[in-house]
């Protein structure tokens, strides 16, 4: 196949460039105060936040990673789907009406309100870095290999590329430009798929179930193309992959965030119930019309198939690949561009939550204990932007190579077990400790990430080692239980300081 | 949605029937994926005779509209409960 960039291509890639660096040209007049930097001054609109949330949940992950697991491993991708709309509505059943009473700037506020701060803000801040910063991996990998698919250029250019432009973002513009880059993402992001399940539908004329008998005739799995299975998990790894995807979400740091944005608790939930449709629809357009249209359409198309099978720079980019073939170097132009876009917005919310991190939770609550001055803030919040921007680029470069869709699972599986664990059970065990809390977080975020490194994704696929210590490739079934059973123990077993209440 | 909005220190409690519902949505769609390894084989029956769209095209499609329906009913009844952007602000 011919990927030699094509002039729509750069284009509109540099259209996104600078139509983005304006917008952050725009929100830096109106992002002087801490708060305006980091939630936007609280005075996003329902419809705005609906669509900004969509747009830093719609990551690179689901546009690129679902199409190519659906592309390789068949109906089995569609647990990346229904899982995480479950996750947003314990989200919004559990979590965004008390967040945003509660909160100020990060979930950790309202976790830390009724217990000990300084303890519990370490932990969540540790908790919510890990969470953003391998998240952030898994889109940098998407960026990486879609610029080079795109234009030629190598790899890490491409990732440093990106990471400089996320740190502009979010050092000059703060949440008001993020949001607004997040929400012209998502709408871009719905046209993009939409566009693509049109054309992809009409040559079908316009019947799923011909869609679907071409797709069958041509994958390795045939019917069980249709079928869960295709991924091999088994039902305990099954579980644990929902569970951490279910309670993954509302434990995320960068979308807890987006409820303090916006005015009220009334708004912050009517926001999540739009983001839960536009997220919904693109799900289902995604796994259920384009997934078969790329088995389809390119498969066994010579034209788009290397000698093994797969499209070229693998499966991550079987949506460039598929535009390519509906439409043209026009339409792939276009759909390089809500790509890249969408990894943009992706990074620039992960790098707002993680700087936010560091500047509000751990500089100005425990390092110097409140005593800031708001101009002393709003500058670590800005090196601190570069410093994650840094540490992205590297861990990016790193962990070339891996499959984007997989990563979120491990990402959301510290998010179930460290970050939801500490939030939920501080708003509403009123028994819970501080310790209980200090030693649940910790269980939790220690268990992920050390199954996480000995399990198959790390131990074997990054370390190179033959068999993995722990053959479980989702770990959320055990560390997010031993998180709150950890908790509930050791809350039973201390007592709280009077002065912590 | 829970808590007291006109108190001055903030009040919490949890919404029970929110909570209802999120956890509805979880028992259903935990429901669809045992199907994956309780009942293969009904996942793959064709919806109609000679059908390549099958149960498995159904449920999955249920399985992403449910909680949308979902998250509309449960902010279907919304208010402020007093709550203003003071309040808001704990």
């Amino acid at each position: 196949m011919n990927s030699s960039p094509s002039g729509v291509a750069i284009g509109l890639f540099l259209s996104i460039i600078a139509v983005t660096l304006a917008i952050t040209y725009w929100a830096q007049k109106r992002s002087r105060t801490a708060a305006e930097l980091y939630t936007a001054g609280g005075q996003i609109k329902a419809w705005q936040n609906g669509w900004a949330i969509a747009g830093d949940l719609l990551s690179a992950s689901t546009f690129l990673g679902g199409m190519g697991m659906f592309f390789t491993a068949g109906y089995d991708a569609v647990i990346y789907t229904f899982a995480p709309l479950v996750g947003f509505v314990v989200m919004l059943g559990f979590v965004a009406g008390p967040m945003r009473r509660l909160g100020r700037f990060t979930f950790v506020d309202a976790a830390a309100t009724r217990l000990s701060p300084t303890p519990i803000r370490i932990i969540g801040s540790l908790s919510a870095l890990a969470v953003t910063l391998m998240y952030l991996i898994g889109q940098m990998l998407g960026v990486g290999g879609l610029i080079e698919i795109m234009f030629g250029i190598p790899y890490a250019a491409a990732v440093i590329l990106v990471g400089i432009l996320m740190v502009v973002y979010v050092t000059f513009g703060g949440m008001l430009a993020t949001t607004w880059v997040q929400l012209t993402k998502a709408m871009l992001l719905t046209f993009g798929v939409s566009l693509l399940a049109f054309l992809a539908l009409a040559q079908s004329h316009f019947s799923i179930g011909e869609l679907y008998g071409r797709a069958a005739a041509i994958h390795k799995l045939g019917a069980d193309l249709f079928q869960p299975g295709g991924l091999g998990l088994s039902a305990i790894e099954g579980a644990s992959l929902s569970m951490a995807l279910i309670l993954g979400m509302p434990g995320m740091p960068h979308i807890l965030m987006r409820f303090f944005t916006v005015p009220d608790a009334v708004t912050a939930r009517r926001s999540l119930a739009i983001s839960i449709s536009v997220v919904g629809f693109v799900y289902y357009v995604v796994i259920f019309i384009l997934g078969p249209a790329g088995v389809a359409y390119l498969a066994a198309n010579p034209d788009f198939t290397t000698a093994s099978g797969m499209v070229p720079g693998g499966s991550n980019m079987v949506a460039l690949h598929l535009a390519r073939f509906l439409g043209g170097d026009v339409l792939f132009g276009i759909i390089a561009a809500v790509a890249f876009a969408t990894i943009l917005a992706v990074v620039s919310g992960l790098t707002v939550a993680a700087a936010s991190s560091i500047s509000h939770d751990l500089y100005a609550k425990v390092f110097v204990r409140g005593v800031v001055s708001e101009k002393r803030e709003k500058l670590v919040f800005r090196l601190a932007s570069v410093l994650i921007g840094i540490l992205g680029i590297g861990l990016g470069i790193a962990f070339k190579g891996q499959n984007i869709l997989f990563l979120t699972g491990l990402v959301f599986s510290i998010a179930a077990s460290a970050c939801f664990p500490i939030l939920v059970m501080a708003m509403f065990w009123k028994r819970l400790t501080t310790a209980g809390a200090v030693a649940g977080g910790a269980t939790g975020l220690g268990l992920s990430v050390g199954l996480i490194v000995l399990g198959p994704s790390v131990w074997v696929q990054v370390l190179g080692n033959a068999a993995p210590v722990i053959p479980l490739s989702q770990p959320a079934i055990i560390s997010a239980p031993a998180a709150f059973l950890v908790m509930i123990l050791v809350s039973l077993a201390t007592r709280e300081p009077e002065t912590a209440r | 949605m829970g808590g007291n909005m006109k108190a001055k220190v903030p009040d919490i409690q949890l919404d029970i029937r929110g909570a209802a519902y999120a956890i509805l949505a979880v028992v259903i769609v935990a429901g669809f994926q045992a199907m994956y390894y309780l009942a293969p084989g009904a996942l793959a029956r064709p919806l109609w005779d000679g059908a390549n769209l099958t149960l498995a095209f159904l449920l999955g499609t249920l399985s992403l509209a449910i909680p949308v329906a979902i998250a509309w009913w449960m902010i279907r009844a919304d208010t402020a409960d007093g709550e203003t952007f003071d309040t808001s602000q704990h």
